[in-house]
């Protein structure tokens, strides 16, 4: 296995995708399926559940961050900061949810938690009706149930 | 595609709502249940409230205000008009038959003594200011615990409960930790003890018997005590020589925190306090100003810096509450008023509240918000030393 090789990641819609190795392993995930499984780095990896268009935004934050952790002189904090500032005001909601599962299950960890901050600050400060019309979440309590939560907290409201 | 959060994995949403302070957690709860259930859920609390810790060094923080004649309160230390909130709970309502004393703050909870002069109780009360609940433990005066008694309100990180400790001075050479739980019957609080050590070694000063501290964290409280193999009963040196003794209610150990070597001014601690989750100490220097010196890696000497000096200081004992993040100031508490000593002015200021009294007050305490409940437990454990119901058994007596 070439460590400076290219990786073949194939979308759910059949998509492919050639990135090099350093851009795929910022993915736990595929990184323990190369490095249990010599095949995967000659073959191709099929990334079950991510589309193209998911999947390419996913590579494009991986190799961002990728050349940086490389060599930090090339890309300095301050410019990765803004890389990332723009990179989640550009998402509408419909991919923040998909980029959040597929950072989740290909165990993405710094941008995991880089969209989590981003839907905190949509989720800080906002009223619950609000919150269930953005994220469209059906609220399930009975009038006299969210009452009493409501009452268990005086000073949220 | 689905557009709904229910369709993204739980421990994701964990990992959101454990960026999102207290107050927005708090109105979360009636989005939907399944929200509801992971805020409320005790594993969520507790990891909640870990790294909340960790953040509020860097964030600005409340304070807690017990005062003589106005209700305890609860201040921001960055809002600039200095508004308060009252805490009012069913626990906390304050009438003349009773005194208040803070006994102390831990992870959202504070813990105050109240003696009633009425039926001649002394009472604990548990309570968390944001969500008001709050859980009394009535014991009789005179009994085993007395008006003097120190006590330090403690957070158990191994077994994750909060404890009340009683502190030894120079004639009980005691330290005893007690349990606090809520009893999962009648949901009133119980205290049961969990050790008793005797021999306290190296005992606290008198003079610094204030000076108890906890520090979140460490599973260790602090305390002033004299060098050993010094009982002469008249000295006159004696703030000289003191040391930094500790008890890991963990471990059931003592140790010194290590110091570095007294050079030509030797050392001569004042106070003990905690500041941005660090150790401090105040030092008297002999040209009277008092040095403020924070020991930034827990028990590492050479990670002492002087983070303060305070001139002008009339009164040796005291010790800053907090330090405010947008201008360099810190909290102190001084002839019975609230002043803010600005660092780099060098200078005092009296600090009036909108809407409070001008009362003196009595205690503060740094007091971040969290969504700790008081650990429920269904029967306490035969094996230990005593167990008491000490809401039933000394009703029972009187």
């Amino acid at each position: 296995m070439a460590s400076k090789g290219n990786l073949t990641l194939k979308s759910c819609n059949g998509k492919e995708f050639i990135v090099e190795e350093k851009v795929a392993v910022m993915s736990t995930t595929i990184k323990n399926m190369v490095d249990v499984d010599d095949s995967f780095a000659q073959g191709v990896i099929p990334i079950i559940g991510v589309d193209g268009k998911i999947l390419a935004k996913l590579i494009e934050y991986c190799k961002e961050h990728a050349e940086a952790d490389e060599d930090e002189e090339v890309k300095s904090e301050e410019y990765l900061k803004k890389f990332d500032e723009k990179f989640v005001d550009e998402l509408n909601l419909n991919d923040l949810y998909d980029l959040l599962k597929a950072s989740n299950y290909l165990e993405i960890t710094k941008l995991l938690n880089l969209l989590c901050q981003k839907v905190a600050s949509m989720i800080k400060g906002k009223k619950p009706e609000e919150i269930r019309r953005i994220f469209n979440i059906k609220n399930d309590f009975t009038p006299e149930e969210e009452e009493e939560i409501n009452r268990q907290n005086p000073w949220a409201f | 595609m689905s557009s709904s959060p229910t369709a993204i994995p739980e421990d994701v949403v964990v990992a959101i709502f454990l960026k999102l302070p207290v107050k927005s957690l708090v109105q979360l709860r009636c989005v939907s249940k399944s929200w509801l259930a992971i805020i409320d859920s005790p594993m969520f609390i507790r990891v909640h409230s870990n790294q909340s810790l960790k953040t509020s060094f860097t964030s600005s923080s409340d304070i807690f205000i017990l005062s003589y004649s106005s209700p305890p309160c609860i201040v921001d230390v960055d809002d600039s008009d200095f508004d308060s909130h009252y805490v009012t709970s069913k626990e906390l309502n304050m009438n003349g038959e009773c005194v208040m004393d803070l006994v102390g703050y831990c992870r959202g909870m504070i813990c105050l003594r109240e003696f009633s002069k009425r039926d001649k109780t002394i009472n604990f009360i548990i309570c968390n200011p944001l969500s008001r609940e709050s859980w009394k433990v009535k014991i009789l005066w005179g009994w085993d615990f007395g008006y003097d008694d120190h006590w330090v309100f403690v957070y158990d990180h191994v077994n994750d409960d909060l404890k009340l400790v009683t502190m030894a001075d120079d004639t009980i050479k005691t330290i005893e930790v007690y349990s606090c739980f809520r009893s999962h019957d009648d949901d009133s609080c119980k205290m049961m003890i969990k050790k008793k050590i005797d021999n306290v070694f190296p005992s606290p000063d008198n003079h610094n018997r204030n000076s108890c501290v906890f520090l979140d964290g460490t599973n260790s409280i602090h305390w002033i005590a004299k060098k050993c193999g010094e009982d002469d009963h008249i000295n006159h040196k004696y703030d000289q020589d003191k040391i930094v003794a500790a008890f890991n209610f963990e471990t059931e150990s003592f140790y010194l925190v290590p110091l570095p070597e007294a050079g030509g001014d030797a050392l001569r601690i004042t106070a003990l306090g905690s500041l941005k989750g660090c150790l401090i100490f105040c030092e008297l220097s002999s040209d009277q100003t008092i040095g403020v010196w924070m020991m930034k890696d827990y028990g590492i000497k050479e990670s002492r810096i002087r983070f303060a000096s305070l001139n002008q200081v009339w009164y040796m004992n005291l010790i800053p509450t907090a330090y405010s993040k947008c201008c360099r100031k810190l909290l102190v508490m001084r002839d019975k008023k609230l002043y803010w000593y600005h660092l780099d002015k060098k200078n005092w200021r009296k600090i009036q509240f909108s809407g409070f009294p001008n009362s003196y007050i009595w205690n503060t305490s740094v007091c971040s918000t969290s969504l700790v409940r008081l650990k429920a437990q269904n029967n306490y454990d035969e094996s230990n030393l005593t167990a008491l119901g000490l809401s039933s058994i000394f009703l029972v007596l009187k």
